[in-house]
């Protein structure tokens, strides 16, 4: 209300004064006169107002400010730093001891380590001569057996997928002899004759004759490309031989299984 | 030790008061700017228009604002508060100069012989009146007198008047009406042509 009044007094003069600007006036001017006197009072608090607002303190005074806050708070501040520094750096223990130097180290040893976390290269890892033959042979036999699958599949038999894993043999003292000579690796997979039934037979002629064609094909690079790997060639010989000497089936066996399923 | 700049600029008075307390000398710069003058304007017309002894009394807020910035409550207007305080150093020092006229056989100490030969009473006169307002305002009483130059002079609110007095609201603009009617009378009968 008292800003309202005010505001109306320094804005305006008597005559540009509505009815309800005098009756909100009433109390405090009556006419004219009273009215001026009141707008020369707020004029004049305002001069004086701005005179104070521009008024400078001697510069001596807040000097003099500045050393006492200076000297009430710089204690405050020398003991903060030196209770850091005494933390980093302890007196009287070895430098490696320090938990600068230890953090540092460990500082170091995440930004050496940092370039190495998110490699996605797969390993490599050196291979013995043994691994590697047992790598061909596992091939040929994984090759083997997906063929035979998909030979059975086409035949709609209801041959049962039977388990043609065959223990690999250890190498003996005379067969890892150079000159040990086995049986060319084709002659490997040549068809297992097992007297059947004459329908029997017949699908599983047809069986064999497929894989031993498909087998031959696919394998012949996959075996040259390890052979090339493979610097002893006599080895290998020996392995073949005893893949061929492992993979004999009883036939007596295999009739009773062919009789099973049909 | 922030990692960010605080723009001192901004903060209210009572953070600044805050930071102070926590020796940001910035803080207590900022305090300074917005309060120096103000206080030493205060205190120089509260204190005979003496203005070394404004400074002086300024300095000693100000000093005691540095030692003992508790003494703040945070919870309160900064603003009031410094009013307060520096309106008890006022009535403190008022005591201080009446014991001491009593010790002077009634002769204040403020009125010196001078070099010109004006009398005692002129040069009271001039030395505390520079302006017809202020003049005006000699002649109210000391209640109404302080009610219009913290209202008008130094712009506080009708609220924060009443707190640094500690007197009723309503008080406050009653004696605030008073005063400016006072005023408004007498500085018409010293200059009324000054209207435009």
């Amino acid at each position: 209300m008292e800003d309202h009044v005010k505001n109306i007094i320094l804005e305006k003069k008597w005559f540009e004064l509505t009815m309800k600007e005098r009756m909100c006036l009433k109390d405090w001017a009556q006419n004219e006169e009273e009215f001026d006197a009141l707008k020369l009072t707020f004029l004049s608090a305002e001069e004086l107002r701005q005179e104070n607002r521009g008024e400078k303190v001697s510069p001596s005074v807040k000097h003099r400010l500045d050393e006492r806050f200076a000297q009430k708070h710089v204690h405050k501040k020398e003991l903060w730093l030196n209770r850091v520094f005494i933390f980093f750096f302890p007196k009287d223990v070895a430098v490696y001891k320090k938990p600068a130097f230890q953090l540092v180290m460990v500082a170091l040893l995440v930004v050496i380590a940092i370039p190495f976390l998110w490699q996605k290269d797969t390993p490599r890892y050196a291979m013995s001569e043994k691994h590697l033959e047992i790598e061909i042979w596992n091939k040929e036999k994984e090759v083997q057996k997906s063929k035979s699958n998909s030979a059975e599949t086409k035949t709609t038999s209801k041959m049962g997928s039977e388990d043609n894993e065959i223990p690999v043999p250890e190498i003996t003292p005379e067969e890892q002899q150079p000159g040990f000579k086995i049986k060319s690796f084709e002659k490997l997979e040549e068809p297992i004759l097992v007297p059947l039934n004459a329908d029997a037979y017949e699908v599983e002629t047809e069986i064999h004759e497929d894989v031993e064609i498909e087998i031959a094909e696919q394998i012949q690079p996959e075996i040259q490309s390890l052979k090339e790997v493979q610097g002893d060639f006599s080895k290998k010989r020996a392995v073949e031989k005893r893949k061929k000497q492992h993979k004999h089936v009883n036939p007596e066996e295999t009739l009773d299984l062919l009789t099973v399923l049909y | 030790m922030g990692i960010f700049r605080v723009n001192h600029k901004k903060q209210s008075d009572e953070q600044l008061l805050r930071m102070m307390a926590k020796g940001d000398e910035r803080a207590f710069d900022e305090v300074y700017q917005r309060y120096a003058s103000k206080m030493a304007a205060f205190f120089t017309r509260k204190l005979k228009h003496d203005k070394e002894k404004g400074e002086d009394f300024m300095h000693d807020l100000f000093a005691k604002l540095i030692d003992r910035p508790e003494l703040f409550d945070p919870n309160r207007s900064f603003k009031t508060w410094i009013y307060s305080v520096a309106n008890n150093m006022c009535i403190n020092e008022y005591k201080k100069m009446a014991v001491r006229s009593n010790t002077n056989n009634g002769l204040s100490s403020d009125l010196q012989v001078s070099a010109n030969n004006l009398p005692i009473e002129e040069q009271l006169f001039e030395k505390d009146f520079s302006s017809d307002l202020e003049k005006a305002m000699a002649k109210l009483e000391e209640k109404h007198k302080e009610v219009f130059v913290l209202r008008h002079i130094d712009g506080l609110s009708v609220k924060e008047v009443a707190e640094v007095m500690d007197i009723k609201p309503g008080t406050v603009k009653s004696r605030l009406f008073y005063a400016t009617k006072k005023i408004a009378s007498v500085l018409q009968v010293y200059d009324p042509t000054k209207v435009s």
